[in-house]
């Protein structure tokens, strides 16, 4: 009787060391699986920055490329299309108190949209046309609308923008002439 | 009892204790084995992948670089040849024959369906052209194809509140609306011969009305509405190559377009 408790306490000692091992060896496991992952992560974490910075040393460098303004750079990456060109130069020198946006309907006829509380004077007009043109082909822009809120819109055509030889260097009368 | 069968009694009892004790620490032993076993190779595979990892990194960061040194070398062959003009001139040309990836709002899905109409056979050269027309006004515009031997001419009737006005400003005067109207007449001229012009289309004419409510008699209380003619324009050309027609913008057509009346003129305040 005495021996058969004996083996009885054996037995049980076993299975209780048994779940200790178990439990040890599934915890010095997952220990060893999260400090890797954390070594990972912090690796991972690492490359992240440098891609980003190196990203931006390429972008940069790729930049000065096309162009040291940034009117140069967008004009001269074949990567951006009509539509982003328009957007860009539209909102790229922005009248006070104004809002731009360009669209394109109808295939190809591209227009800027200009916004403002108060009706622009013509002179400001002139130098947002040409702020415009002097990058775009006048010969891909269908419209310059200018929208006054609560006021009517004074819209300049693409005839009136093709009247002008040279935007880059067309003075503010010959563009009021030809346009407004 | 003899003392012999008592010892070999004992004798047994031993052993089997002995055996329960080494099978236990067997079972223990392989335990710990197995278990320790999967912890090495579990070390041997995590220590493996980050060397891995690393030369994956390693390769991608070349491969990067590469890409980026002849993107780089291209930038500056593209500034020197001027291939961002190039490329918008040949966006430019891809959207004049209405390429379909282009294609985003209503009107350019309309067009394609006008292009798609326009080469349908089943329907007829008169039926095309009615069809198209439908397509090209607003809608609740009158319609009438006439032929003449060879070639067709349309007319159109465009009731003036469904002539679609800029509404992005906040108020539209008339010349808002003389515009709209110059406009979508232009438009509607130049989609027709576009699509029109390899049905024999030979003129178009479009004529913008008001409907308007009439008292012939004050006494008589009811009314009556009549068509107030505000704009007609209209063009005639024998140009059947709907490509010249695509390639112009609706400038060149109001250009083009000999306008017949002009209500517009007369009401216009000058500004």
């Amino acid at each position: 009787m005495e021996s058969w408790s004996r083996r009885m306490v054996v037995a049980a000692a076993t299975l209780v060391l048994h779940a200790v091992i178990f439990l040890g060896f599934h915890y010095y496991e997952q220990s060893l699986k999260q400090t890797y992952a954390r070594e990972s992560q912090a690796r991972h974490r690492q490359w992240k920055r440098e891609d980003q910075e190196r990203e931006k040393k390429l972008q940069q460098a790729m930049n000065e490329q096309y162009g040291r303004a940034p009117e140069e750079r967008v004009y001269h990456n074949p990567a951006m299309d009509l539509k982003q060109l328009l957007s860009f130069f539209a909102q790229r020198n922005l009248p006070k108190a104004c809002e731009a946006s360009a669209g394109v309907d109808r295939f190809t006829e591209f227009s800027v949209y200009l916004k403002c509380v108060r009706p622009p004077a013509k002179e400001v007009r002139t130098q947002y046309l040409r702020s415009i043109l002097a990058w775009v082909d006048p010969a891909y822009v269908f419209q310059v609308a200018f929208i006054e809120e609560d006021g009517p819109t004074i819209v300049a055509e693409q005839p009136c923008l093709l009247k002008v030889k040279n935007w880059s260097s067309a003075r503010d009368s010959e563009i009021i002439r030809a346009c407004f | 009892m003899s003392p012999k069968p008592k010892k070999a009694g004992a004798d047994r009892e031993r052993l089997i204790s002995i055996s329960v004790l080494v099978l236990c620490l067997v079972s223990l032993a392989v335990h710990v084995g197995i278990r320790a076993a999967m912890v090495l190779s579990l070390k041997h595979q995590l220590k493996k992948d980050a060397p891995a990892e690393l030369q994956a990194r390693e390769q991608e960061v070349r491969e990067d670089e590469a890409q980026f040194q002849a993107a780089l070398a291209d930038a500056a062959g593209a500034v020197q040849e001027g291939r961002a003009a190039k490329v918008r001139a040949e966006e430019f040309r891809r959207r004049q024959g209405m390429e379909e990836s282009f294609a985003q709002s209503l009107e350019e899905k309309r067009l394609l369906e006008m292009a798609r109409l326009s080469r349908e056979s089943s329907l007829g050269k008169v039926g095309v052209l009615e069809e198209l027309a439908k397509l090209a006004s607003p809608r609740s515009s009158g319609i009438r194809v006439r032929r003449e031997g060879k070639w067709s001419s349309m007319e159109l009737a465009v009731p003036l509140s469904e002539v679609p006005v800029d509404t992005r400003g906040g108020r539209q005067d008339t010349e808002d609306l003389h515009r709209a109207v110059r406009w979508t007449v232009a438009g509607i001229i130049r989609d027709l011969f576009a699509f029109g012009a390899a049905q024999d289309l030979q003129s178009v004419e479009v004529a913008v009305l008001k409907r308007v409510d009439v008292s012939r008699d004050s006494a008589v209380p009811e009314t009556r509405q009549e068509y107030l003619e505000f704009y007609r324009a209209g063009l005639a050309s024998r140009s059947s190559n709907p490509e010249v027609w695509l390639s112009i913008g609706r400038p060149d057509v109001l250009r083009m377009m000999s306008v017949q009346h002009d209500e517009f003129g007369r009401i216009m305040p000058r500004r």
